[in-house]
């Protein structure tokens, strides 16, 4: 094997200085010979550091010294002779272990997410203190009419006391603070707030063709108070965002993937909680001595289900399995003795359909 | 072969030059490799890829003819973002506990949380600064950093409030006092570096700018009020929202030029020993950049738009000679594949032609004064900093992989 020369500089590692040398490959052994300088280096014990070819920058794996060369033939000559040139430099090999331990890590933050998360959201719910969650209510109120954009609070007085008297009926065994208000909307729709405030948008009432049909929506957010579910899906959409958010960090679309997953998980928890709150209306109905399956034909009426889209990512059951499961708890409740009357006269129902109507004008 | 790559070991008390590869061989594996395995992982490959990446960009800086060495290890990256996690808990429960709490006074307590994060980013990125310097090397002497990252995080949010309360007339002075005081906390090796940037230097190139959005926000209103006017007419609609546009254009295309003005001033101020840096930077430097990835962007977007557009006139011409359902799964399987290559490509890109292009305009445009002088440069004792700054500015969202200039 004829040995192979070439003009390098050389450097010590602990000064800057750069000092010229010849280099000299041989026999499996790098000389590197200089003024005041001659080194002779084993070829297995060389490391070469990240350069972009053909600069090269190659010494001992021991020693901080290093020569620095720009030359084709030498730099594939050592490639072809070093078999560590460049070992425990790169993080090859780290790879692999790297892809699997994250993807398992992964899917055990997002299996805490999915299943941690709502655990923990149910064990705190209830130890969130009644003043702190009536100020969060209020907080969200306010927001919500914001988002709603502010309508005007119904409350003409016969009406108010009609529903009054429904939620005195209903929400037996509530929480004292319990709060119904009637905000003038074109939606069809009741939502539960934390600190047990319950928004009834004005539509709900006018879409309703009876009063055990809006009854029945009434005792279903009282499923949802009873069961303090806006207060745990606070907690767990909060959560598991945090969780994702780490998980998911600084990519492309990151916050998209986040709302998305928090989405999908939430999602099953409160298609669970909207069965519950179904299951608590028919019973509280029952007591009440309403037609606990009316809530079933308002569903049927009002919340068709207008296509197939993804199930998992729906927050709500399908409204044919809601409306079926309402009819066959109603059906297995007892029934009341002397037949059945609706749980408002018509004088006071049509009061409560009246509530929106400003005083002014009648 | 590029010149400037080559050992210059027969001139050696030359002014030595920074260069950077020309030709960037291997980056777009890294960073598709990269992106890809983020993906995959979700997300949690990003400390091994930024590791990747900073190799490649330190290795392919030379100064002097003499490649940067970047040591750090993604281990590192992922230990400090576990550690910056823990850390940062219940700093986070506390913060939105107090939301919770104050519902009322939504102010007090966003104001506290933005303090809080802004105290803790600046503390992040001086402390992340830490660990990318006590990593870099340099023909094996290692570079470090010293001074507070607290001291740091206060010496930045007091800036900012001057800055507020000027209606922001000091931002170059607030922009020279941190640069001070990072450069003068920067070691190479037991050589301290020392800055001489001063704010004053870069005022008339900021004060151009500030004219300029002051001038815009005068003539939005000046529009908005002529637009409460001319509503419904032909001035309201269409000529008012597209003066609107041209108002507001020259305020982000002005600030390449006062990034380039700063860089300039900035990296000449800095001293090591007998050995000055010289930047000549101008602001087409800064541009080119940007006006690059603007145009690879385009072209991309007309590549894709044109496959899509013959991918959809094949389907129409094919008509039903296949099945609805397998046209369906081919059109479906086409445009994900479409996306991927847009989503792919337009990161390459970023990396390619942005990063890429930004970090040589600085170093092809910067010089050592005198080279003889390096040679006191002497390696020193010190050890390797912790990676809770970089987990920490990771966790928070500030700073980059590849934050450029020193």
């Amino acid at each position: 094997m004829t040995a192979l020369t070439g003009a390098g500089r050389y450097f010590d590692g602990r000064t800057t200085r750069p000092v010229p040398v010849s280099l000299r490959l041989e026999a499996g052994r790098l000389e590197v010979s200089g003024p005041d300088l001659r080194r002779d280096w084993n070829g297995l014990d060389l490391r070469a550091e990240d350069a972009r070819p053909p600069l090269m920058r190659v010494g001992p794996a021991d020693t901080p010294e290093r020569v620095e060369f720009s030359d084709e033939a030498l730099a594939a000559a050592l490639e072809a002779l070093c078999p560590d040139l460049h070992a425990g430099a790169a993080t090859e090999g780290i790879t692999l272990k790297v892809t699997l331990w994250s993807m398992a890590a992964g899917i055990a933050l997002l299996g805490l997410a999915a299943f941690g998360v709502p655990v923990l959201a149910d064990a705190l719910a209830p130890l969130v203190p009644v003043a702190v969650e009536e100020r969060i209510g209020a907080a969200t109120e306010k927001q919500i009419g914001y988002l709603l954009g502010n309508p005007a609070a119904c409350s003409a007085p016969e009406g108010q006391a009609a529903l009054d008297r429904l939620v005195t009926e209903l929400g037996a065994g509530l929480p004292p603070g319990l709060h119904v208000s009637v905000r003038r909307s074109t939606t069809a729709n009741a939502l539960t707030l934390p600190g047990a405030r319950v928004i009834v948008l004005s539509d709900l009432i006018a879409q309703a063709q009876s009063p055990d049909e809006f009854a029945g929506v009434l005792a279903h957010e009282f499923g949802h108070v009873a069961a303090r579910d806006p207060t745990r899906a606070l907690i767990r959409s909060s959560g598991i965002a945090y969780l994702l958010g780490y998980l998911v960090g600084d990519l492309a679309g990151s916050a998209v993937i986040v709302a998305l997953g928090e989405t999908a998980l939430s999602a099953g928890y409160s298609r669970e909680a909207e069965r519950a709150a179904d299951a608590y209306s028919v019973a509280a109905m029952t007591r009440a001595g309403g037609d606990a399956s009316a809530l079933a034909i308002l569903l049927d009426r009002i919340a068709a289900d207008t296509g197939e889209d993804l199930a998992f990512m729906r927050s709500h059951p399908f409204t044919r399995d809601r409306a079926a499961a309402i009819r066959a708890l109603a059906a297995a409740a007892p029934q009341p003795l002397e037949g059945r009357r609706p749980i408002l006269d018509a004088p006071s129902w049509e009061a409560l359909k009246a509530i929106c109507a400003a005083p002014a004008s009648r | 072969m590029d010149v400037r790559n080559t050992v210059s070991a027969e001139r050696p008390e030359r002014g030595g030059e920074i260069a950077f590869d020309q030709s960037l061989a291997g980056l777009a594996g890294i960073v598709v490799k990269g992106f890809l395995l983020s993906l995959a992982t979700s997300g949690i490959y990003r400390f091994w890829y930024a590791t990747n990446l900073r190799r490649f960009f330190w290795s392919r800086t030379l100064v002097d003819g003499s490649p940067a060495a970047y040591t750090g290890r993604g281990e590192d990256l992922f230990v400090g973002f576990l550690v910056a996690i823990v850390v940062l808990a219940p700093i986070f429960a506390g913060l939105s506990a107090l939301s919770l709490l104050l519902p009322d006074s939504p102010v007090i307590a966003y104001g506290l949380g933005f303090v809080a994060l802004f105290l803790l980013g600046q503390f992040a990125l001086y402390r992340g600064r830490r660990y990318r310097a006590s990593r870099t090397l340099w023909r094996g002497i290692r570079l470090g950093q010293d001074g507070s990252g607290l001291v740091y995080a206060v010496l930045a949010a007091g800036w900012w409030i001057v800055v507020l309360a000027t209606f922001g007339l000091a931002f170059p002075f607030m922009r020279a006092a941190l640069e001070r005081y990072r450069i003068r906390h920067t070691l190479v090796g037991t050589s301290r570096m020392e800055s001489r940037a001063r704010g004053l230097a870069v005022l008339p190139s900021w004060l151009l700018i500030w004219a300029v959005v002051v001038g815009t926000v005068v003539a939005l209103t000046i529009l908005a009020m002529l637009g409460i006017h001319a509503r419904g007419s032909r001035l309201g609609e269409v000529v008012l929202p597209i003066l609107t546009i041209l108002v507001t254009l020259p305020v982000p295309a002005l600030y390449p030029f006062y990034r380039a003005r700063e860089t300039r001033a900035f990296l000449s101020a800095i001293r090591l020993g007998e050995v000055r840096l010289v930047s000549q930077m101008k602001a087409w430097d800064l541009y080119r950049p940007y006006l690059a990835y603007l145009v690879q962007c385009l072209k991309l977007g007309i590549l894709i738009t044109v496959a899509a557009a013959i991918v959809v006139v094949i389907m129409m011409v094919s008509g039903d000679a296949v099945a609805h359902s397998v046209r369906f799964a081919i059109g479906a399987v086409i445009v994900v594949a479409l996306y991927a290559w847009y989503l792919v490509s337009s990161v390459v890109l970023y990396v390619r032609v942005l990063k890429a292009g930004l970090w040589r305009a600085v170093a092809e445009t910067t010089r050592i004064s005198d080279v003889a002088a390096l040679a006191a440069i002497v390696a020193s004792a010190g050890g390797m900093s912790s990676s809770l700054g970089e987990g920490m500015a990771d966790a928070l969202d500030v700073g980059g992989v590849l934050d450029i200039g020193f």
